[in-house]
């Protein structure tokens, strides 16, 4: 059969179904409230779920699901009553305030986390939260309220009753002490939530005197695209500010210039005492001069241990030249093999307890475009790290030299020094253990100062030590 | 609810009818707004569907499905009739259903076994998609508002639909 247009086909399929009818249970039953509804309840469920098992990336994306359908469900039935209307406004504004709280969280700033407090916009996003949400249930409680009122079924109010006392449940929670009688408290709350959602779902007959009047809003953006856009969104703010936060810019990068006369014969020299090529293609003209005088020149290169097969990417070069009147200077040279450092690894090295560090310099290098660049070393300080285990028993301080690690996106043959002084301290030998820590991607949340992040352990470690005997 | 409507209707006590008013009084409105765009016309129809209600109780099975689909297909078919009645629609004339020949008949009835079976084959979303479009005859406005799409968004959907049914049906759509 050969039909000329879509209209025609339309007509043709009315007429079919004008002439012969489909039986009554055949047919869908098509409303104005159920889409709505179900997605205004599922969104607000899903917003009550925290997943914390898993990492924090996981743990905002029911809820944003959640806030974006309770969303797309409030601003169909926005014209219902006030109500609605409320409830549209608060799940808007709960977007708005999962998005900045997730960004937020995503910026750096939120240190305080590691003392088991609140940074304020992440507390201040928790409570604007928290009010929106029990303004939802209100205004979803108090919407139906009045529609039902409207149609004199009296007993389907009840749902107030329940919204507010699950509402003070949750609020009496906060009041009481730790351990078990919050724990109760939970489960009360819980448990009046339960009964809230299964008073919303059982409200179909009551849906069915009442739902038939809405006149739904339309609307621009369909749910799923909106649903979607919002999660894309989510997801595309938190990547760039991680891009942002643990992609360190490159500061002060020169191209890296040949030494002079003197620097070069330096080199030379200390090539003599066997400093490998690699250490002194990079290390400064001053520096050089100073190290050439040294008397006493030790050079351990080895491959950085991260204890995983998958990665043998740093190449750690330690040089301990003993200058006079028992004066040490300490290269630690590091360059990597397969490794791109783009997302601030770090290095700290470290001595032992009563061993002075006293940072010298420290300078990183790449080729980008044909030619080898020096940079800065971002961050790069000598200050205490505190050393502790689980237990507490042990819990002192010994001097480290903290740096981040990073370099401009498509460099390559990165490499990087620190050189420093230490007289040894009276312990007979000096320590020079390497830490490096790697960072396969950006996504550190929060973002730490370089302090917290080597206390946080997030990265891949590995180590590196060279001991040295000296004349106390 | 519904069985007490039910029993009353079917001993004839008028405050069935009245219960019936209030609990499918709604459904009735809506089923028809989609057909009879005129308010005065739905509300006459929704008087003749409580009254085809009162009468036709004995028909409905309770075996057979729930009592709101019931309403819905009778409130469905009542305002296609209206709608006929009142010449929104030529209805087919005594002379052209006098030309229908048995040969007519039996393709009307195979197209409309084919449309079916179709139906069938839909996807949930695009099912309950056909049926505003062409049971309740909705307009794409109050079927993109209802459903969360955007008119655009619907209107392509109920495009594929479409292609799909007509497939389907062996229907050469140029």
């Amino acid at each position: 059969m050969k039909i000329k247009d879509d209209i025609q086909f339309d007509r043709l399929v009315q007429e079919q179904l004008e002439q012969c009818p489909p039986e009554a249970e055949r047919i869908e039953q098509a409303d104005p409230f159920s889409h709505p509804v179900y997605l205004i309840l599922w969104g607000l469920i899903l917003q009550t779920i925290q997943i914390g098992l898993f990492d924090f990336l996981v743990v905002p994306v029911l809820p944003a699901i959640g806030a974006a359908l309770t969303y797309c469900g409030a601003r169909s039935i926005r014209r219902v009553n006030p109500w609605f209307r409320m409830l549209y406004v608060f799940s808007a504004a709960r977007l708005v305030v999962l998005y900045f709280g997730v960004l937020s969280y995503a910026l750096p700033g939120n240190e305080a986390l590691l003392a088991g407090s609140l940074p304020l916009p992440l507390l201040a996003a928790a409570i604007l939260a928290a009010c929106l949400q029990a303004g939802m249930l209100i205004a979803l409680a108090l919407g139906f309220r009045r529609l039902f009122l409207q149609y004199g079924l009296r007993g389907k109010s009840k749902l107030l009753a329940i919204t507010v006392i699950f509402l003070c449940s949750l609020g009496f929670d906060f009041l009481l002490p730790g351990g078990w009688p919050q724990t109760i408290g939970t489960l009360v709350s819980l448990g009046f939530f339960a009964l809230l959602i299964s008073i919303l779902m059982k409200m179909e007959e009551g849906m069915e005197v009442v739902g038939y009047g809405f006149q739904n809003s339309p609307v621009r953006i369909r749910t799923r695209t909106l649903t979607a856009g919002f999660l894309i969104l989510l997801a595309a703010s938190v990547l760039m500010a991680c891009v942002a936060a643990n992609h360190p810019a490159v500061r002060e990068a020169a191209p890296l210039e040949a030494p002079g006369q003197a620097g070069l014969q330096a080199k030379e020299l200390l090539a003599q005492q066997g400093v490998p090529q690699e250490v002194l293609l990079d290390l400064s003209g001053e520096s050089s001069l100073l190290l050439a005088q040294a008397s006493e020149v030790k050079v351990d290169a080895q491959s950085v241990d991260f204890g995983l097969a998958s990665i043998k990417a740093v190449n750690a070069t330690t040089v301990v030249f003993r200058l006079q009147g028992n004066q040490y200077y300490v290269l630690q040279h590091f360059s990597w093999r397969d490794h791109k450092p783009y997302w601030g690894d770090m290095v700290a090295i470290y001595g032992h307890e009563n061993q002075a560090l006293d940072l010298v310099e420290g300078r990183l290098f790449y080729e980008k475009g044909g030619q080898r660049w020096e940079a800065a070393f971002p961050e790069l300080a000598g200050e205490p790290v505190k050393i502790s285990d689980f237990g507490g028993a042990l819990n002192y301080e010994i001097p480290a030299i903290i740096g981040e690690v990073a370099y401009p996106f498509g460099s390559t043959s990165p490499s990087g020094y620190v050189l420093y002084r230490t007289d040894g301290g009276d312990a007979g030998w000096l320590n020079s253990e390497l830490e490096y820590i790697i960072f396969r991607d950006p996504f550190r949340l929060p973002p730490l100062p370089l302090k917290h992040e080597l206390y946080a352990r997030r990265g891949i470690a590995g180590y590196v030590q060279t001991s040295y005997p000296i004349e106390p | 609810m519904d069985r007490e409507i039910i029993r009353l209707i079917r001993a004839k006590d008028e405050s069935g009818l009245a219960l019936l008013r209030r609990k499918y009084g709604g459904l009735i409105a809506y089923v028809l707004r989609g057909i009879l765009p005129d308010a005065r016309d739905r509300e006459e129809c929704g008087e003749d569907v409580l009254l085809q209600v009162w009468n036709k109780i004995d028909l409905y099975d309770e075996a057979k499905g729930n009592f709101s689909p019931w309403i819905t297909a009778m409130s469905r078919n009542a305002a296609i009739n209206f709608r006929k009645r009142v010449r929104i629609v030529e209805p087919i004339t005594e002379e052209e259903s006098a030309m229908l020949t048995p040969e007519d008949l039996l393709i009307r009835r195979e197209t409309s076994a084919r449309l079916m079976e179709a139906v069938d084959r839909l996807s949930p979303g695009d099912r309950k998609l056909f049926y505003r479009k062409y049971y309740y005859c909705q307009s794409l406005e109050v079927i993109a508002a209802e459903t969360g799409l955007s008119q655009r968004a619907a209107e392509g959907r109920i495009y594929r639909m479409r292609r799909k049914l007509a497939g389907w049906m062996g229907v050469e759509l140029q």
